[in-house]
């Protein structure tokens, strides 16, 4: 990582001595990304923000625990995707992971669609997923658990966790098809 | 084109640039925590918190010291007990006129009373106190067995030397016995715990296939006991652990690594016991078994995350309570000094995390246990 003309040691040595710069400098440089990531989890920009905003405190206040042994922007990203979780966990009780929806949404969807939605249509959509597919969607999808990590990190049957996702990815792909673009 | 490929790629590439007051609360967030840190150094709060608990443990042994003098007071016991002063053994002649005269073995023993207490009878009615304030037994040992008041120093004395006895003559013995009958008793007690915070996350990290592990952890206490003898087998205890420090230690899968953490609780407690008695005198020491409960006090608690250390003092209830068992042999080592080992389970009742910003109390269940070995050296006060 280079931002601003420093490299990603003399910005990680300065957020670990609690320097404003060097942390405004980190958060920058992730803070679109990450953004994007919270609002493919919350489905909404005010849970989105807040998200955000809880992930880089835990980032700054625990960079000393940070140990240059896999990429920064992993690290970040797990504890993205923990505080979203923490969020949704507050809002749904871990029982309702468990909803079952009696549609089977239809499973198609056009190479044209995907190539002409953007990011706020998708989004769109993304917000319209039941709250706990959604999550386990997005754990799988976007940050690459296996359902059995999944499972453990939600307290859920692994079995779940594989239903509840063909049900969020079936019922995705059914929104954007049914997008009128 | 594969549809998760998409939807990640989308995701990752094409996001919004977030609300710039975002970052305005998080410096905010940081900037707060750093003056709280440097206000919080400065702050006279452990001082304070020393006085108090001196104060609180100060007023628990005046407490106990209170509740023990009145008892003994109370119980219009004076001097040191009862002891057994001598013990005779001797021949009498009875008979009736007319008949022949028969020996039997009698037994007489002895006893001093410092006050004025009526002597319970045995049922038999073969217990007399003459105008010595002297008691004399009937025509056997077995009696002798159902005084109330007077069975346990009757009985140890009596069965120790019955087998020494000559049938013939006159034999007298004195002796004080060591074992309290209705003795109090005080002493230093201490405990080496194998400690457990039971939750969802250290019962699951039992299990081999969690990526959590629970670790072996362990804790220590010492305090103070006093107790009293309230029953033929019975004696309540109390006890003061000024320090009793709980560990949980478990290692963790998060944020892509495993951490250590090392969880410290330290307790002030408060526990009231009753203890039931198994064997008899005859035994050189004596095995017991207890039931009470406790209440522990949180002086404070830290949770150290891979050499981070950071307080949990306000993530927990302040209050600690549960059951007590255990078992306990203790034997005499001299000059009125015993000497206790044995085990106690403690559980605690109640849910000890009272939640924090991010986890509502009622999700993070979790309750104090611990397996002590103990040790105690106590003094016979009567």
């Amino acid at each position: 990582m280079t931002t601003g003309g420093l490299n990603e040691e003399v910005i990680l040595s300065g957020c670990r001595n609690n320097d404003r710069r060097s942390q405004e400098l980190l958060y920058r440089h992730f803070a679109k990304k990450m953004y994007a990531i919270c609002l493919s989890y919350a489905g909404e920009r005010p849970m989105a923000q807040d998200i955000l905003q809880e992930s880089f405190i835990k980032v700054f206040k625990n960079i000393k625990q940070y140990k240059n042994d896999g990429s920064l922007e992993g690290w970040i990203r797990k504890i993205v995707s923990n505080t979203a979780i923490d969020h949704i966990r507050r809002r749904k009780r871990t029982d309702e992971y468990n909803e079952v929806d009696q549609n089977d949404p239809g499973t198609h969807t056009s190479n044209a669609a995907m190539n002409i939605i953007g990011f706020n249509e998708l989004m769109e959509q993304v917000g319209r997923l039941p709250e706990g597919a959604r999550l386990i969607f997005n754990l799988h999808a976007l940050d690459g658990f296996t359902h059995k990590e999944i499972a453990q990190k939600l307290e859920i049957t692994e079995g779940t966790s594989k239903s509840q996702f063909n049900r969020a990815r079936k019922l995705l792909i059914n929104f954007i098809g049914n997008m009128n673009l | 084109m594969d549809f998760l490929k998409w939807y990640k790629k989308t995701v990752e590439s094409a996001g919004p640039e977030p609300p710039a007051e975002i970052w305005e609360e998080i410096r905010n967030e940081l900037d707060v925590d750093a003056v709280w840190y440097k206000i919080e150094k400065d702050l006279p709060a452990g001082r304070r918190k020393r006085i108090l608990f001196l104060m609180a443990a100060a007023a628990s042994i005046l407490l106990i010291i209170g509740v023990g003098t009145f008892l003994y007071l109370s119980s219009g016991v004076q001097g040191s007990g009862i002891p057994v002063s001598h013990i005779r053994h001797h021949q009498d002649q009875i008979g009736s006129a007319g008949s022949e005269p028969s020996f039997q073995t009698r037994l007489a023993v002895a006893l001093e009373f410092p006050d004025t207490r009526q002597i319970p009878y045995a049922q038999d009615g073969s217990i007399i106190q003459d105008a010595d304030r002297r008691i004399y037994s009937g025509e056997s040992l077995y009696p002798l067995q159902r005084l109330e008041y007077t069975s346990d120093l009757l009985e140890y004395d009596l069965k120790l030397h019955t087998g020494r006895f000559s049938p013939a003559g006159e034999e007298t013995r004195s002796r004080r016995l060591e074992i309290p009958t209705k003795g109090y008793y005080a002493g230093l007690s201490g405990n080496l715990a194998n400690t457990w915070l039971l939750n969802n996350k250290t019962l699951q990290g039992l299990r081999s296939d969690e990526l959590t592990a629970s670790l072996p952890s362990f804790g220590y206490s010492f305090g103070i006991i006093a107790g009293k003898n309230v029953g033929r087998n019975l004696d309540i205890q109390a006890e003061i652990q000024l320090i009793s420090l709980t560990r949980q230690n478990y290692n963790e899968y998060l944020h892509g690594k495993y951490l250590s953490n090392n969880m410290q609780f330290n307790y002030s407690s408060f526990s009231i016991s009753g203890k039931w008695y198994l064997s008899e005198y005859e035994k050189p020491g004596r095995h017991s078994i207890m039931l009470g409960a406790y209440a522990g006090l949180l002086r404070n608690a830290k949770q150290d995350l891979n050499g981070i250390t950071i307080s949990l003092r306000q993530d927990y209830d302040p209050i600690d309570f549960g059951v007590i068992t255990g078992y306990e042999y203790h034997f005499p080592v001299g000059n009125g000094f015993f000497l206790g080992t044995g085990f106690q389970t403690r559980f605690g009742l109640n849910n000890i995390f009272s939640g924090n910003d991010l986890i509502p109390y009622y999700l993070n269940n979790t309750r104090n246990a611990s397996i002590n070995l103990t040790l105690s050296v106590r003094y016979n006060l009567n």
